[in-house]
């Protein structure tokens, strides 16, 4: 009980302001601890899954949980969640159930996530069975921790309809704010090598705009920005780019072309795809450097505009509202900065219009302006992702019917297949 | 009538079937048994040498693939290093080249191009932290030492911080001859992970590669290598520090048996090895053995449903001969044995009753001669012993007649013939009488009674006879009464006759000793019953039976003497057989004889 309250505690001192929060959990955990005793609840601490996850794709701060009463944000402290922050540190998080009806001794009540450096060190994790969930982004690591496990099954999991990879520029910046340099850089990225050579079997499909070509918005139309570094130079060149200095640089008014290239760190596709990049950039000229970040650091840095580009997955959902909070200088989700007065009008015009056709044919000229603007370098559409799942521990781990079948259940759903859990 | 039922048991194995399918078994088992053990054995040995040479096969060849890796790393940084150019290249071409080769080539984790001075100039490494820490941690004198000495620079195989093993290579970046630069290169070990996966032989079996010290570089349970598990068995490693390979069968974890062949990795002191449960390896060859061995029972059961299917139509017909043979014997005379093989028994059943059939031709003709041969007999002793008494009567009738026909009649001489013609009448009487008892025995009257009041009572009858002709009657009894059933009458008068015979046989006296006793019939005991008996013996001191004469003396109208009609002795046989006895003669002559009866008792 007393690590429990000085796990509280320090949670306390760090959400200052919060006392009476820290009060009514401090309630709960009294009252769990007196519900709990001796041998129940050293169970109650061993019935705990472990969620592996990146540090380049997780941000704890924003990281949301699925429980079977909806889905909760981990560090905010609103009520009615189900469980506590029992103890938290840069990478790892334990989460406690302490409310959930129908919950059972078979069931976990514990939820870690960890956090891990890079996706090699979370595939260990996985093959020394430290974790009991992971989601992989790559066919041939999931395969390769199934195959040295035999714990584990791996469940490919269809994307997100138009779940797109995408380089986002920093419009704002001043290398970039010409759209004619993000397109010489869209002419310069080998979207197709890409694909061949980083989503083995070429399971993902080239993307031209925001919108996968099975979406009923796409808008087939758009220009195809095909590995072209010839056209690239010529726009460079046209935009005064030189290699004056001879050191296999750009330059301009003295200015090397360099582009910081901010990518998530550990994902082994990102850190590939940079590469890419990287070398088809130097190609031009462009010295890219890129550099891995945190989840946290990546939010930080988008929310301040301090980048130039970054490799990013977004998801774009089939409305315009999706559209509008990506593309809009009033969008929430408009990191790049980008404004251009006719995706305004577009929007606008489309909250105007009742007919539908004219809405679609509205979303479609947004997604030509953008297609023509390149604020952003759109790489691909990948199909699968792969979760992994210590299936030699839990079952009931997905939903079998319903609107929900095939997806996974939340975690505290799960069922131990020995009860004492880990 | 089987042998059982016949009473001669014979012991199951000395049955003629028992023999003729154990030998019919052992011509079959005997030979496979052999060649299937032969077979099985040299099969064995092939599967298992061909798995040994097969496994020491792969085990080189995945050190041949290992050292191409290990090979292609160097040449490909050494190429690299030495293409002149890339020291006059740009830090931008710099580095496109040593992406590209990280890129193309998944055995590099990372590149990095270095001055003499450790400072970096290119680096695949995009967080540059690897990058910086080469140039700082006093390796580059090492290094650049190693090239002075005219080597590249290899480290030891190391865990990473994402726990896979990893190693470091260098080679010298040179201008003229002179080393200006340094081109380190980080190889990822875990390149080779999918060839120990090709090469696991088997669902248990297992690839590996380890480092001197016995690391796992690559496993194909991938946990040993994440665990930073050790190769264990001392004996291995020193074969392949000493750059042996080869193939054994050994103990491993767990007391596991494995069958293992190793082979060195190049210069490294690394090994290769695969090895596999000698239950899964040697497993066709014990499956091949089972299923020999399955093929063996299976063809040894046939083998002997068909002998004793085989062996028991060869015996049957034995034994409907030999049973047939029996109940002939016994006495079934018209029992024939059905012909039921075309064989040499058969021909053997056929010969039988053809046999029987003749037997039965014989009998009924030595019958008829037989009876031809008794009803001459009795032609003859009744020519004899009747018409003796007849001429006889005739005569003295004749004389009586004149006797009678004389004025005076002599009374005296009629008596007299009278008294002749009623002897004679008296003497056919007689003749009639016993001929009777043979021909027409009565019936049987069994009673109880003490045997020696019946010899008594003959005794008493002989006593004046004996008197008359000298000769002493002397009586050995037991002195307890011996009772059994007999019938009275009969048996006194084989009393009678062995006491007449005895006394008519010492005609100038003599000595006849009667005696009875009891016998268990033992071996040994000398009596010819099975079971208790009654012996009485009647001993002479008379002139005794001649040998010739001895085995007549019971037979019908045999007698030595003048006057015997032969039928005393017969009667006695037939009245001892009569109560399941026996008699037996011994005489020497001129010695005396001695008749002795056995008689059952109970």
């Amino acid at each position: 009980m007393d690590k429990i309250v000085s796990q509280v505690y320090s949670l306390q001192k760090e959400t200052p302001g919060s006392f009476l929060k820290f009060c009514v959990i401090l309630l709960v955990l009294i009252v769990m601890d007196g519900q709990l005793t001796g041998q129940d609840r050293a169970s109650q601490f061993q019935r705990q899954v472990i969620v592996g996850d990146l540090v380049g794709r997780t941000d704890l701060r924003d990281l949301r949980i699925e429980t079977s009463q909806g889905s909760f944000p981990i560090m905010s402290h609103g009520n009615g969640k189900p469980f506590v922050v029992f103890s938290r540190s840069s990478n790892e998080v334990v989460l406690q159930f302490y409310s959930l009806r129908g919950l059972t001794d078979a069931n976990p009540n514990t939820i870690i996530i960890r956090l891990y450096e890079t996706e090699r060190a979370l595939i260990s994790a996985l093959i020394l069975d430290e974790v009991d969930f992971a989601v992989l982004e790559n066919e041939v690591s999931a395969i390769e921790a199934s195959k040295s496990n035999s714990h584990f099954l791996p469940l490919p999991v269809q994307m997100t309809p138009n779940t797109v990879k995408l380089v986002a520029y920093n419009n704002r910046h001043p290398l970039l704010r010409s759209s004619k340099i993000r397109k010489a850089i869209s002419y310069g990225i080998d979207h197709g090598y890409i694909i061949k050579k980083i989503i083995l079997g070429g399971k993902a499909n080239i993307a031209r705009g925001p919108f996968d070509d099975d979406s009923p918005l796409y808008n087939s139309g758009m220009k195809s920005y095909r590995y072209n570094p010839k056209m690239a130079l010529q726009i460079l060149a046209e935009e005064g780019w030189r290699d004056s200095n001879r050191d296999g640089v750009l330059d301009k008014n003295g200015e090397p072309f360099v582009l910081n290239l901010y990518y998530q760190k550990g994902l082994r596709i990102d850190v590939a795809v940079s590469r890419i990049i990287k070398i088809n950039l130097i190609k031009l000229g462009i010295d890219v450097r890129p550099k891995p970040l945190a989840k946290s650091e990546m939010n930080d840095r988008l929310a301040s505009g301090a980048f130039e580009a970054v490799l990013l997955d977004h998801t774009f959902e089939n409305n315009i509202e999706s559209l509008s909070d990506f593309l809009s200088e009033h969008g929430a989700m408009n990191y790049t900065g980008y404004r251009s007065a006719t995706v305004e009008n577009y929007i606008r015009f489309y909250h105007e219009a009742t007919d539908p056709k004219r809405k679609k044919t509205l979303i479609k000229g947004i997604q030509s302006v953008v297609n023509e603007d390149q604020p952003v370098s759109f790489l691909y559409f990948k199909w699968l992702t792969h979760d992994l799942v210590n299936v030699e521990k839990f079952q009931n781990i997905r939903y079998t019917e319903g609107p929900r079948r095939g997806s996974i259940r939340p975690f505290e759903e799960w069922i131990f297949r020995q009860t004492d859990g880990r | 009538m089987n042998m059982a039922e016949s009473g001669k048991k014979i012991k199951i194995h000395h049955r003629l079937l028992t023999r003729l399918l154990v030998s019919h078994i052992l011509i079959v088992a005997l030979p496979l048994f052999f060649t299937g053990k032969v077979l099985v054995d040299t099969a064995q040995k092939s599967i298992m040498q061909t798995i040994l040479d097969r496994n020491l096969e792969f085990a080189r060849r995945s050190t041949r693939f290992v050292d191409l890796k290990l090979s292609t790393a160097t040449e490909l940084i050494r190429s690299q290093a030495q293409f002149q150019s890339i020291v006059e290249m740009t830090r931008s071409t710099q580095e496109l080249a040593i992406n590209t080769l990280v890129n193309e080539f998944d055995l590099f984790n990372q590149l990095t191009i270095l001055d003499t001075n450790g400072t970096v100039i290119a680096s695949t490494s995009f967080d540059n932290v690897l990058a910086e820490k080469i140039g700082t941690n006093g390796l580059v004198p090492v290094i650049l030492a190693s090239f002075e000495n005219g080597i590249g620079y290899r480290t030891d195989v190391y865990v990473s911080a994402e726990r896979l093993p990893m190693l470091d290579i260098a080679e010298p970046i040179s201008l003229y001859n002179e080393t200006v630069g340094i081109l380190y290169a980080i190889v990822d070990l875990k390149a080779m992970w999918d060839l120990v996966d090709e090469n696991k032989v088997g669902k248990k079996g297992e690839s590996f590669v380890f480092n001197k010290e016995g690391v796992y570089i690559a496993h194909s349970d991938r946990k040993k290598v994440y665990s930073n598990r050790k190769f264990q068995n001392e004996e291995i490693k020193q074969n392949i520090r000493r750059g042996e390979s080869g193939h054994l069968v050994y103990e491993a974890e767990g007391g596991i048996e494995m069958v293992a062949a190793y082979a060195p990795i190049g210069d490294y002191g690394w090994g290769a090895m695969l090895q596999q449960p000698t239950s899964e390896a040697f497993a066709p060859a014990r499956r091949m053995r089972f299923r020999v061995l399955q093929f063996m029972i299976i063809s040894v059961l046939l083998a002997s449903l068909v002998a004793y299917f085989y062996s028991r139509r060869i015996v049957k017909p034995v034994n409907m001969l030999v049973s047939g043979m029996e109940r002939f014997s016994q006495g079934e005379l018209n029992y024939r044995i059905s012909r039921v093989t075309d064989d040499e028994i058969g021909a053997l059943a056929e010969n039988f009753n053809e046999m029987a059939e003749r037997l039965i031709v014989f009998q009924n003709r030595l019958k008829r001669t037989e009876v031809l041969e008794t009803l001459s007999k009795l032609a003859s002793v009744l020519s004899h012993e009747i018409r003796n008494p007849l001429n006889s009567m005739v005569i003295n009738m004749q004389i009586l007649k004149r006797e009678i026909s004389r004025e005076e009649i002599n009374r005296g001489r009629v008596e007299k013939f009278y008294g002749i013609l009623a002897s004679e009448i008296k003497r056919v009487d007689q003749l009639v009488s016993d001929f009777l008892l043979i021909a027409r025995p009565p019936k049987m009257k069994k009673e109880e009674v003490a045997i020696n009041e019946i010899l008594d009572e003959v005794v008493m009858m002989q006593v004046a006879e004996s008197l008359n002709k000298g000769v002493r009657l002397e009586r050995e009894y037991e002195k307890t009464p011996i009772m059994m059933k007999v019938d009275i009458s009969r048996m006194r008068q084989v009393f009678l006759n062995l006491t007449i015979n005895a006394i008519q046989a010492m005609p100038g006296g003599g000595k006849l000793t009667i005696s009875i006793k009891g016998a268990d019939g033992a071996s040994g005991s000398g009596t010819p019953l099975s079971g208790e008996a009654i012996v009485i013996s009647f001993a002479d001191t008379g002139h005794g039976i001649g040998e010739k004469d001895l085995p007549r003396v019971f037979d019908f109208y045999y007698s030595t003497k003048e006057d015997g009609s032969g039928l005393g002795l017969a009667i006695v046989q037939q009245i001892v057989d009569e109560h399941h006895g026996k008699i037996v003669v011994h005489s020497v002559p001129g010695e005396g004889a001695v008749f002795t009866i056995y008689l059952p008792q109970g």
